[in-house]
């Protein structure tokens, strides 16, 4: 018999892969923004490559986002999750099945958005394993602490509002290590140098996905 | 006020704090001595540092009275987590102006990204969200649970800005370290204990006082 979580994860990846519109939206918002950065800054510049990992994250992030409100946007509309809610399953479960999902929409608009980085903005690192690894991570970090406060949002009377308001300042830590971590490795410098910022990244995303674990029960109630 | 000092214990935490407060004012501009370099504006280490300490401990309160709230739903867990809440963000404020002003004659300028300031710039940003949570909640009873998930969430922040000084390389760094204090000569530590005492009554006094209010306020009988 399948778990309670694995019955989650299939449940929200079937629904995507019948609207497909978490992702696009997340892929066609993250080429919008490309758009605007490679018109905004000068990418001649023999320096835009310090300011490209920083670029390229905010990036994501700001997808991030968009995919994440539209998915409660869904949840609440169709009523899914307070069907969800009612039904006899930790809501513990609920957390960790969005936050899977999330890591996983998340890189998929990375493969998609990787090349254009590389195409418009001159992004060579994306042929580097640890980058991949390395988004892998802060895309776990960036999910367990996007669905806590898309929850608060889904509670609160200032919805959307209040999750871009929130994920801002606390993803921060995540964000600056992504950075480092990003433009270490499109410099070639080795893993023990900037393995602390991994491992950051690491300690956040366990951290929240505990909390997460912890508090999404609290979040969730009427 | 009449109220409050009616109480005998708190007459004489009043007395004492003030009596603290003009000592250590007496002592920071008659006693402490002029470091060189920079002479005056080092004086406002003995505000601006205790008054750091201060915030971190007021947030750890808030933020184990708001894990208290969650479990029990108690009132009181709830003013309490609030109200260190509120007197830790003006101690915050308090920090990230006193800053400046340090920085003014020392930095050339008021204000630099540099990652203490930059993290305890976003604390601050995320108990002013915390306190908009609880204004613009539906209920009474929503806005303090969803500001007891913010606050638990916000305070992974602080162990951020106490090694800021430390995770970053020194080229990132304007802050002095952590060591300061105690490489300093035995007078300014002596000095400095004071003040940190001072600003520990001030905190406690102000905390006791507006939860006296609170509890008025809510005319109940936590």
């Amino acid at each position: 018999m399948a778990s309670p979580l694995s019955t989650l994860i299939i449940k929200e990846l079937n629904q995507e892969l019948r609207n497909k519109d978490s992702i696009l939206s997340m892929a066609v918002f993250g080429l919008s923004i490309i758009l605007i950065f490679s018109f905004a800054f000068d990418m001649s510049t023999p320096n835009v490559n310090s300011i490209l990992p920083g670029l390229i994250w905010l990036t994501f992030m700001f997808t991030f986002i968009i995919g994440l409100s539209w998915n409660f946007t869904r949840e609440k509309d169709g009523m899914g999750i307070s069907l969800l809610l009612t039904s006899p399953i930790d809501r513990g479960y609920i957390f960790l099945s969005k936050t899977v999902v999330f890591t996983i929409y998340l890189f998929i608009s990375q493969l998609c958005l990787f090349p254009l980085f590389y195409l418009f903005l001159g992004f060579t690192a994306i042929t580097n394993w640890q980058l991949w690894a390395l988004s892998l991570l802060v895309n776990w970090g960036m999910s367990a602490l996007g669905v806590v406060i898309s929850g608060l949002g889904f509670r609160s009377k200032m919805g959307d509002v209040l999750t871009a308001l929130l994920f801002f300042p606390l993803a921060s830590p995540v964000l600056i290590s992504a950075v480092k971590s990003t433009s270490a490795i499109s410099r070639g410098i080795k893993f023990e140098l900037y393995s602390f910022w991994c491992m950051l990244i690491l300690s956040f995303a366990v951290g929240f996905t505990v909390l997460g674990m912890f508090l999404f029960d609290y979040i969730m109630e009427e | 006020m009449n109220d409050f000092i009616k109480v005998k214990s708190n007459l004489v935490l009043t007395i004492i704090t003030i009596l603290f407060t003009i000592v250590n004012l007496w002592l920071i501009i008659a006693k402490s001595p002029l470091v060189p370099d920079q002479e005056w504006a080092q004086k406002i280490f003995y505000y601006h540092v205790p008054l750091a300490w201060n915030f971190f401990i007021a947030y750890l309160i808030a933020m184990i009275y708001s894990v208290k709230y969650l479990i029990n739903r108690d009132d009181y867990s709830d003013v309490v987590a609030m109200v260190w809440a509120e007197i830790g963000t003006i101690f915050c404020l308090l920090v990230l102006i006193t800053g400046p002003i340090w920085a003014t004659p020392i930095w050339g300028k008021p204000w630099t990204w540099e990652p203490r300031l930059t993290t305890t710039l976003l604390i601050f940003l995320t108990y002013i969200i915390y306190f908009m949570v609880r204004e613009f909640s539906g209920t009474t009873e929503q806005g303090a649970r969803l500001g007891a998930i913010i606050s638990i969430l916000a305070f992974v922040d602080v162990p951020i800005i106490y090694f800021a000084v430390d995770m970053w390389s020194p080229e990132a760094q304007a802050h002095p370290g952590r060591d300061t204090v105690s490489e300093s000569s035995q007078l300014i530590q002596n000095l400095f204990l004071f003040s940190l005492v001072n600003f520990s009554l001030i905190l406690i006094n102000l905390a006791k006082y507006r939860i006296f209010i609170e509890k008025k306020l809510r005319n109940t009988n936590v």
